[in-house]
């Protein structure tokens, strides 16, 4: 389930738009005291019967943040449009042995503010994928 | 007869000893003119962990600066931008800092 983590970080971080920004794993060691910043983060996942196969469905959060001042809009805006751009129906194939659908952008949270001078911006994906039990 | 009250000059006394005995940093402001304050420092998770930063915090007299949004104090060689209009707190401020590249 988690293994689409690892072509959404790399094909991220291959992105121009976000040079010079840190796109990272939600999982790894490392400060995350450095913005702008791109962190990648499994949401969750629902699951459906389909017979001998449970449809498992994730969620992939892409959470931008940048610090606030008067170019923190702007540079997130160009992020923003590099990640669609990069993300919205892509076709990963199959990773982790499990053919996964297209990524398809599901969701954009509101914008979030901290007074200690960050603001961050979260978009959601969705792709699916069978994962076979008994027969 | 000229009212007087009684307190005043005792709680303006209270404050400028208080800060005198707990100042912890010196504060320098970009006219290079200085002043004392009380600086706390806390580094704080935010967007549920997605990012970590630092808290920062400014107290000080305001009989001894007056600090607005977009000025730019350096405290311990550390530069700290002042991103919002300090509170006001009796006879001192309390401004949030943030660091300044």
């Amino acid at each position: 389930m988690f293994a689409l983590e690892s072509p959404i970080i790399a094909r991220l971080a291959a992105l121009p738009a976000l040079a010079g920004w840190q796109v990272r794993s939600s999982a790894a060691e490392t400060s995350r005291k450095t913005v702008p910043a791109v962190e990648v983060r499994c949401e969750g996942a629902g699951a459906s019967d389909k017979g001998m196969a449970a449809l498992i469905d994730v969620k992939w959060g892409v959470h931008l943040i940048a610090a606030r001042g008067d170019g923190a809009m702007a540079a997130l805006d160009v992020a923003f449009a590099a990640v669609v751009g990069s993300l919205h129906n892509w076709k990963p194939g199959t990773e982790g042995d499990h053919p996964w659908l297209p990524l398809k952008l599901r969701d954009v949270e509101p914008v979030e503010i901290a007074e200690q001078g960050l603001v961050a911006y979260s978009l959601i994906f969705q792709t699916s994928a069978p994962y076979y039990g008994q027969q | 007869m000229a009212l007087v009250a009684p307190f005043a000059d005792i709680e303006s006394s209270i404050a400028t000893d208080t800060m005198a005995m707990l100042a912890n940093v010196v504060v320098t402001k970009a006219s290079g003119a200085q002043f004392l304050a009380e600086f706390d420092a806390i580094d704080r998770d935010v967007f549920d962990g997605i990012a970590q930063v630092g808290d920062y915090t400014l107290r000080y007299l305001l009989t001894d600066a007056t600090l607005a949004v977009g000025d730019v104090v350096t405290i311990n060689g550390q530069a700290y931008r002042v991103p919002a209009d300090p509170d006001r707190v009796g006879h001192e401020a309390v401004a949030r800092l943030v660091e300044h590249a």
